[in-house]
C-alpha cells in the first residue's frame, strides 16, 4: 500500500452534484451512515467509503463498486447523518453517474441525464409512430370498424423489435463492463468463487423477488411498499404482453380479450399495482422529503414514464370499453409513445437498476461478500490509530 | 428592600468557576460585588468534577481558595438559591431584580447533620445526576459553600412533619420563610450562567436512559470523586459490577446538526482523562475510546500522546452509532466503522460513557433584548450591550484554566463601566 497512486477525477464531484449528489462534501468521515445502515455489511460497510471515494474522485473505485448498488436509499443514513451530507442520495447520485458512464452509446447517457434533451427523448417516439399512421393512412381518417389496436402492430413492432434489440446489445455491453469492473478491483478473497454462478444467480433473484433486503429500511419504509406493488405490477403487466405477443403472432390469438380471461385479469391487477405503487412513490418523493430526501432528475424520469404508462394503459382500456374510437387510437399512440420511452431508454435510464442491482448482488454472493449481519465481535483492532 | 448604587459596583449572574473568578477580582480591587447563584452552593459544575485535566487534581484545588477568597472578603456579597428575573437600565445604572428562594434554614446552621437523621422524606440528588438520594434536608456537598444546610421545598412536607425543627440544637430551621425580592443597583452586569450537559435521552440511537450502562461523561465524574454516590469506587450502574471493559463514546450528540451542531472543545480531553481514573482503579481493564476526531490542542496534546501511548487504551476511528444490550448480563455493545480498516465492529463492554457535550445555560428572558446570543444559546456580543459582560460557557464551551482566564479579563472589563460608557 506504500506506493499506492490515487487517480482522482476531478470532474466527478461535478457530476455527481449535478446528479442529485449535492451535498456530498459536507460529510466528514464520521462512518455514523454506514453504522445505522440495516444493509451495509459488517466486511464491507457502506456509504462512508462511498463518501469519501466521491469527495476524492476515485471514479473507478465507485465504478466497480458492488455496495453501491446493495444500497436501496432507504434514508436511514440520511436521518442519522450530523452533517446533513445525505448519504443515500449521494448514493443515488453516484447509481445515476453509473448509469449514464455505462452507457453505450456515450450520447445516450448524456441524453438522458439533463432535462434540457427531454422534449427530444420524447419527439422521437412521437415522429416515429406518426410516420408509421402516415403510412398506413390513419392521419386522416379515423379506421373504421371494431377498435382494434393490432391493425397498426405490423409496423410497430418493427419499430419495438429493433430498438429491443439495441437495448440488448447495449445492456449486455453495459452490464459486461460493469462486472469486470468488479472483478478488477475486488481483492478475491477465499470466498470467491465458492458459490457457483448460478446458485449466486438464483439466491440475487431470491433476494430481488423477496425485496429481503429492502424490507430492513426505517427511515423510508413506505419505499418498500410503493416499490413492492410497482415492481410486481410491473412484472405481471410484463407477461401479460409477452404472452399477447406471442399468443397474437404466433397463435393469431382473437384480440381483445374478454374482461374474464385470466391473461386480462391478470393485466388489470398489475396496472392496478403498477399505478398504486407510483403513487406511493410520488407522494413519499413529494411529501415526506425529510425521510425519502431529494429526488433527482433520474428517479422523475423513470416514475414519470412507468406512472404514465400505468395510467395510459388503463385509460386506453376504458376507452376502448366506452366505444369512443378516436380517443381510444389517440390514446393508444401516447400508451405507445411512453411504452417506446421505457424499452429504447432503459440502459441509460434509473430503468436499468433493474439489471446493475441484480448483477451486482450476484456478485456480491458470486465473490463471498458478507450479508448484512452482526458478526462476532472482533479481536481489539491491531491499528492503533492517529487522530 | 433595594441597595443603593456606589458607582463602584459589578453584579456577576452564577456562581460557578467563571462567575467567582470574576467576582473576586473585581472585589479584590474594590469593587462591590454582588454574586448571584441559583443553586444553593457555589462551586457550579467544577465542584461535581473529580479531577481537572490535564494536571489530574481535584477541584478542591482551586474551588476552596476561591471560597475562602469570598469569605474573608467584605465586597463579595453572595446569594445562593437565587433566580434573577429581570435585569434593566444601562451601562453605570442597572437595576438587577432578584427573588430569593427560601432555604428554610437560617445562618445558626452549624452542619451538625442533626436534621437529615430525623428527615423521613428522600430526594433525588442533583448534585450526582440522580444517581443517589438526599433528604429533603440536606448539605448541597461535602464541600459546600456556603457551608448550610438547605430544604427542597417541593419534596419538604413543612409543618406537616417538622421534625428536623424539633431535632435542631440550634433553632436554624424555620418552614415559613417565603421567597423575597431584592433589587439591586450596579454599573455593570456579568452573565457567568454557565452550561447543562446535553440531554442525550434525545440521541435515540445511543440509548441513553434505555440501557442501564450507559452514562454520560458528567456522571463518570461523580463515580469516580471520592465524594459521588460510589465514593469513589467506578461501577457500572446496573449490578455495580467492576469494570474490566468499557467504552468512551465520543461526540455523544456533539458536531451533529441533529443535536449540538458545535463541538464542546473539551470532552475529547474529558474521556481521556476518565481513562486515566479507569486504569488507575482497574489496571487491567481495557479502555476503548472511539472518536470522529481527537482534539487536543496546544499543551493538550502532552496528554493525548500520553494517553495514547498507554496500551490498555485504544483510540478507535468510527463514531458509535448503535448499541446493543445482552438482555442477561446488561452489557453493552457498541458499534462502529473501524474507518482505518473499513469494517464495522462489535466492542461489548461493561459500561460505555457518552461523551456528551455542554448545553448553554439560558437567562434570555430576564435579560435585555438587545443582548445577543448565537443560534446555539451562546451570548456572542459584549459590544452592542455596553455594561453586560458574557464569560465562561456561557459565551462558549471552555475548559476550567480556560474559563477563569477569560473570567479575570472579564472583570476587568466589568469594573471600566461607568455612566455614559
Amino acid at each position: 500500500m506504500a506506493n499506492t497512486v490515487i487517480e482522482s477525477d476531478l470532474s466527478l464531484v461535478r457530476d455527481i452534484t449535478k446528479l442529485g449528489g449535492g451535498s456530498l462534501k459536507k460529510c466528514f468521515q464520521c462512518a455514523t451512515c454506514s453504522v445505522v445502515c440495516n444493509l451495509s455489511s459488517d466486511d464491507r460497510p457502506f456509504p462512508r467509503k462511498e463518501m469519501i471515494w466521491a469527495q476524492w474522485g476515485l471514479k473507478d473505485k465507485l465504478l466497480s463498486d458492488p455496495d453501491v448498488w446493495r444500497c436501496y436509499q432507504c434514508g436511514d443514513c440520511s436521518v442519522y447523518c450530523p452533517r446533513g451530507a445525505k448519504p443515500a442520495e449521494v448514493m443515488g447520485a453516484i447509481r445515476n453517474y453509473s448509469f449514464k458512464n455505462y452507457a453505450q452509446p456515450k450520447f445516450m447517457g448524456t441524453l438522458l441525464s439533463s432535462p434540457k434533451y427531454l422534449p427530444l427523448l420524447f419527439a422521437v417516439p412521437v415522429i416515429l409512430f406518426l410516420l408509421v399512421l402516415n403510412g398506413i393512412g390513419a392521419l386522416s381518417a379515423v379506421p373504421s370498424g371494431p377498435i382494434a389496436f393490432t391493425r397498426f402492430d405490423n409496423y410497430v413492432d418493427v419499430i419495438f423489435v429493433t430498438v429491443s434489440v439495441l437495448v440488448l446489445a447495449a445492456l449486455g455491453t453495459g452490464v459486461l463492463k460493469f462486472w469486470k469492473n468488479m472483478d478488477r478491483n475486488n481483492t478475491h478473497g477465499e470466498a470467491y468463487g465458492t458459490t457457483g454462478i448460478f446458485q449466486s444467480i438464483l439466491l440475487a433473484a431470491e433476494e430481488v423477488l423477496t425485496h429481503r433486503n429492502f424490507k430492513k429500511c426505517e427511515a423510508n419504509s413506505i419505499r418498500f411498499t410503493g416499490h413492492f406493488a410497482a415492481f410486481y405490477g410491473f412484472i405481471a403487466l410484463f407477461i401479460v404482453t409477452s404472452i399477447v405477443f406471442i399468443g397474437d403472432r404466433v397463435f393469431h390469438m382473437v384480440l381483445p380479450m374478454g374482461q374474464e380471461n385470466p391473461v386480462k385479469v391478470l393485466g388489470n391487477l398489475g396496472a392496478a399495482a403498477l399505478i398504486i405503487g407510483c403513487s406511493v412513490a410520488v407522494y413519499n418523493r413529494t411529501a415526506r422529503t425529510q425521510q425519502a430526501g431529494e429526488s433527482s432528475y433520474y428517479d422523475w424520469l423513470f416514475l414519470g414514464i412507468l406512472f404514465s404508462i400505468g395510467v395510459t394503459g388503463l385509460s386506453t382500456e376504458l376507452i376502448r370499453l366506452a366505444g369512443d374510437a378516436p380517443a381510444a387510437y389517440w390514446s393508444y399512440f401516447i400508451h405507445l409513445v411512453f411504452v417506446f420511452c421505457l424499452i429504447a431508454y432503459f440502459p441509460y435510464s434509473k430503468f436499468a437498476h433493474l439489471l446493475y442491482r441484480f448483477v451486482a448482488i450476484v456478485y456480491a454472493r458470486y465473490s463471498g461478500m458478507s450479508e448484512p449481519a452482526q458478526a462476532a465481535e472482533p479481536e481489539k483492532p491491531e491499528v492503533k490509530s492517529v487522530a | 428592600m433595594a441597595m443603593t448604587n456606589d458607582n463602584k459596583s459589578v453584579c456577576v449572574i452564577g456562581g460557578g468557576i467563571s462567575g467567582m473568578t470574576t467576582a473576586i477580582e473585581a472585589a479584590e480591587i474594590g469593587y462591590e460585588v454582588y454574586l448571584i447563584e441559583q443553586s444553593p452552593s457555589l462551586g457550579g459544575r467544577v465542584a461535581q468534577l473529580n479531577q481537572y485535566f490535564p494536571k489530574l487534581c481535584p477541584p478542591q484545588c482551586g474551588i476552596e481558595i476561591n471560597y475562602k477568597r469570598i469569605r474573608i472578603n467584605p465586597k463579595v456579597r453572595y446569594f445562593t438559591l437565587a433566580e434573577v428575573e429581570r435585569v434593566s437600565g444601562e451601562p453605570g445604572n442597572f437595576t438587577v431584580t432578584l427573588r430569593l428562594n427560601p432555604k428554610y434554614v437560617n445562618e445558626k446552621c452549624t452542619a451538625c447533620n442533626k436534621c437529615v437523621e430525623v428527615c423521613p422524606v428522600e430526594r433525588s440528588s442533583s448534585f450526582n445526576y440522580g444517581m443517589s438520594q438526599t433528604k429533603a434536608i440536606y448539605l448541597p456537598h461535602e464541600m459546600a459553600f456556603p457551608m448550610k444546610y438547605v430544604i427542597d421545598g417541593t419534596v419538604c412536607q413543612k409543618d406537616q412533619c417538622a421534625k428536623c425543627v424539633a431535632a435542631c440544637p440550634y433553632g436554624a430551621i424555620d418552614l415559613s420563610m417565603q421567597p423575597k425580592k431584592l433589587d439591586i443597583n450596579v454599573n455593570s452586569v456579568v452573565l457567568a450562567t454557565g452550561w447543562s450537559p446535553y440531554d442525550a435521552a434525545k440521541i435515540d440511537n445511543l440509548k441513553y436512559g434505555i440501557y442501564k450502562n450507559i452514562i454520560r461523561n458528567v456522571e463518570m465524574e461523580r463515580l469516580a470523586a471520592p465524594n459521588g454516590p460510589t465514593h469513589g469506587k467506578i461501577v457500572r450502574p446496573s449490578d455495580n459490577k467492576e469494570i474490566k471493559k468499557i467504552a468512551f463514546v465520543q461526540c455523544a450528540g456533539s458536531r451533529d446538526e441533529n443535536h449540538l451542531a458545535y463541538c464542546s472543545s473539551i470532552c475529547c480531553l474529558a474521556s481521556m482523562k476518565q481513562a486515566t481514573y479507569v486504569r488507575s482503579q482497574y489496571p487491567d481493564a481495557d479502555i476503548y475510546i472511539f472518536y470522529i476526531d481527537i482534539r487536543a490542542t496546544g499543551r493538550f496534546e502532552d496528554f493525548f500522546t500520553k494517553v495514547q501511548a498507554d496500551n490498555k487504551i485504544t483510540f478507535i476511528k468510527g463514531k458509535v452509532a448503535k448499541v446493543l444490550e445482552d438482555s442477561q448480563t446488561n452489557d453493552i455493545t457498541v458499534v462502529a466503522e473501524d474507518i482505518l480498516s473499513g469494517k464495522k465492529i462489535y466492542t461489548t463492554v461493561d459500561m460505555a460513557v457518552l461523551a456528551t457535550g455542554m448545553v448553554p445555560n439560558g437567562l434570555t428572558a430576564a435579560m435585555p433584548s438587545d443582548i445577543v446570543y448565537d443560534e446555539f444559546g451562546f451570548a456572542v456580543s459584549d459590544l452592542q450591550t455596553p455594561g453586560i459582560y458574557a464569560t465562561g460557557c456561557a459565551k462558549k464551551p471552555a475548559d476550567v484554566a480556560g474559563c477563569i482566564q477569560d473570567a479575570t479579563g472579564t472583570a476587568l472589563r466589568a469594573i471600566q463601566t461607568r455612566v455614559g460608557v
